[in-house]
């Protein structure tokens, strides 16, 4: 199966559903912005910059650009898998995904591709500015390995937001409310705000299992460490994000195929 | 290809319902929505599914649409199984469903019908070319529609727009759930035509869901009443008004306060075919309209009942049944 006319056609409901949207897209656009600003006001009240500079080594408007971005990148990609099941059924599109002849597993899959657009937006109005303007040409190329690790840890959380978009849809009716608990654990877990080294030893041992907190990982060492992670460090984050989006995919297949399976069986809402 | 395009064998399905007993407590129910029904679809032939609300006809067409499993039974689409062969049945069906919903409001009636071309396996100019055609067939382009965002579309335009889904892939074989409900008479009559046409000119095996009696006749070649999930009766529509052409249909005017109505109703129970209907003609009068099987040993007694309430009518009528009169008749007078 020619998967590009998907990817294509996925493009035009990005641009419909988001571009088309202009305040969607402005707050979108503002938001790494106001989480930064917000957390540096509420920071300067108990500290001061040049501290946290001192402590964590990196300019913090840098840090929660990054960390803001990286946080809505991923959510920018992996967003619309989640919440795709539950959107799909309430405006009766469902049926008419389902008896298509393309797989419903793979149109999931398809979905956070086109999505990256959004990101390299984002990445953009963002982290390219300030980074630029903090730490010149060196700071522009550092943006650009950000927002490709964002693009990465989007695309590799796909697998496992499918797995539990579907498996929460067959466990409970009104899924929707239990994602909406789900969705900013999971962003937590993945340690984009609060680092993975300082989490508690059972939370640290549930964010190894998200595929994306190593890419957020190594994009807090690249932040951070003030230069070039080691290779071996780099492969070896790389390669266990990899592997878990891979491990994640029969479980995200499986849970898909009940979920049609379960659909059919009530009979798909029209 | 086979000359059958549906053919479906005692095909049933449950439903399991939830009835709230209180905050916490739930009965499970069981509704039978088919108890084995049988019928086939050829080629070139639009079959009309007509029933009363829970009858059976969405959940036979769901079935047909790969949608929904059946509980026992079987459904051959195109010769294909609808269950084993589900991705094979895909292929050659357009389906229907909803005329108000199953769209993206923030892309164009053009970019939905994309979208959903490329879900279908076409791409390129291909896809964008039986756009174009469909479009054009089902009027769109005459509307000067095809590039206006679908929330801003109209409950006829959305319909047609449903319809062009159905048949982008030109399958030969339509499933459309009440295809006209809601629209305005020209959009109906524009779905109707198109149809019809399909069926004629290009051979398309339709099956259309219907409420409305008028639509029945004019679009269907056959017609099966559905109710309580059993086919009640099937045959062409001039066939299923000769299955009640020993009844026949009077329509009464009485005048109002002119004697004793209500022993007049209470003894005419007795004679007339299922209920008796009644309706106000103004301030004068009243429309009373019932079936009777042998005419004229029914009139007699009808007059003599007439005599004896001493009540004075206006018109006395004697009327041919109406497929109206049919699903009435065969389904007990629901709507």
């Amino acid at each position: 199966m020619n998967v590009l006319p998907l990817i294509k056609s996925e493009m035009l409901l990005v641009y419909g559903e988001l571009l088309r949207r202009r305040q969607a897209l402005f707050t979108y656009v503002a938001y790494p912005y106001i989480m930064t600003f917000f957390i540096i006001f509420v920071g300067s009240s108990v500290g001061s910059l040049e501290n946290f500079e001192v402590r964590v080594g990196v300019n913090p408007f840098l840090f929660f650009i990054a960390a803001s971005f990286n946080f809505l990148a991923i959510l920018g990609i992996v967003d619309d898998v989640l919440w795709s099941p539950i959107y799909d059924d309430n405006i009766g599109t469902l049926p008419y995904v389902l008896s298509s002849t393309t797989p419903w597993f793979l149109r999931l899959l398809i979905i956070p591709i086109p999505r990256l657009v959004l990101t390299i937006i984002l990445g953009f109005t963002s982290l390219v500015p300030l980074f630029t303007y903090f730490e010149g040409v060196e700071g522009f190329l550092t943006s650009l390995l950000l927002m490709g690790l964002a693009c990465l840890a989007g695309l590799l959380l796909s697998t496992f937001a499918i797995f539990l978009a579907c498996s929460v849809s067959m466990l409970m009716g009104e899924s929707w409310r239990l994602l909406n608990i789900v969705r900013p654990l999971m962003m937590i877990l993945l340690g984009i705000y609060y680092p993975r080294v300082l989490m508690p030893f059972t939370i640290r041992v549930i964010s190894y299992l998200l595929p994306s907190s190593h890419i957020v990982d190594l994009t807090l060492y690249t932040l951070v460490g003030g230069g070039t992670p080691e290779v071996l460090t780099v492969l070896t984050m790389l390669g266990l994000g990899i592997a878990l989006a891979i491990a994640y995919g029969p479980l995200s297949y499986g849970s898909t195929k009940s979920l049609e399976m379960k659909k059919l069986r009530e009979g798909v809402k029209t | 290809m086979s000359e059958e395009a549906v053919k479906v064998t005692k095909l049933a399905k449950k439903y399991l319902t939830k009835k709230r007993k209180g905050l916490l407590k739930s009965e499970k129910l069981v509704v039978e929505a088919l108890r084995g029904v049988s019928f086939t679809v050829n080629y070139g032939e639009v079959v009309g599914l007509l029933g009363p609300n829970g009858a059976g006809k969405t959940t036979t067409i769901k079935i047909l649409s790969t949608l929904l499993l059946p509980d026992s039974g079987e459904a051959r689409v195109g010769g294909f199984d609808v269950v084993k062969e589900a991705s094979k049945v895909r292929k050659l069906i357009g389906v229907m469903l909803s005329v108000e919903k199953g769209f993206y409001g923030k892309l164009t009636g053009r970019e939905n019908l994309i979208y959903f071309g490329s879900l279908y396996g076409l791409s390129g100019a291909d896809l964008r070319k039986r756009v174009d055609e469909v479009m054009e067939l089902v009027g769109l382009s005459e509307l000067e529609a095809e590039d206006k965002l679908y929330e801003e579309y109209s409950t006829g335009m959305k319909a047609r727009l449903s319809l062009a889904r159905a048949l982008l892939k030109n399958p030969p074989i339509l499933l459309l759930d009440e295809p006209t409900l809601g629209l305005d008479p020209m959009s109906a009559r524009k779905v109707r035509d198109l149809v019809k046409s399909l069926a004629l000119r290009e051979g398309k095996a339709v099956i259309y869901t219907t409420h409305n009696m008028f639509e029945a006749e004019l679009v269907c070649d056959r017609i099966l009443l559905i109710d309580k999930g059993s086919i009640v009766a099937s045959g062409t529509p001039e066939e299923l008004k000769n299955k009640i052409s020993d009844i026949k249909t009077v329509i009464l005017q009485v005048r109002r306060g002119s004697g004793n109505l209500n022993a007049f109703l209470s003894k005419l129970a007795e004679v007339a075919v299922g209920g008796v209907a009644m309706e106000e003609l103004g301030v004068d009068y009243l429309e009373i309209k019932f079936n009777v099987r042998s005419v004229e040993e029914s009139l007699n007694k009808v007059m003599r009942l007439l005599t004896e309430g001493g009540l004075t009518t206006n018109s006395f009528k004697v009327v041919e049944p109406t497929l109206e009169d049919v699903f009435i008749y065969f389904t007990g007078g629901k709507a």
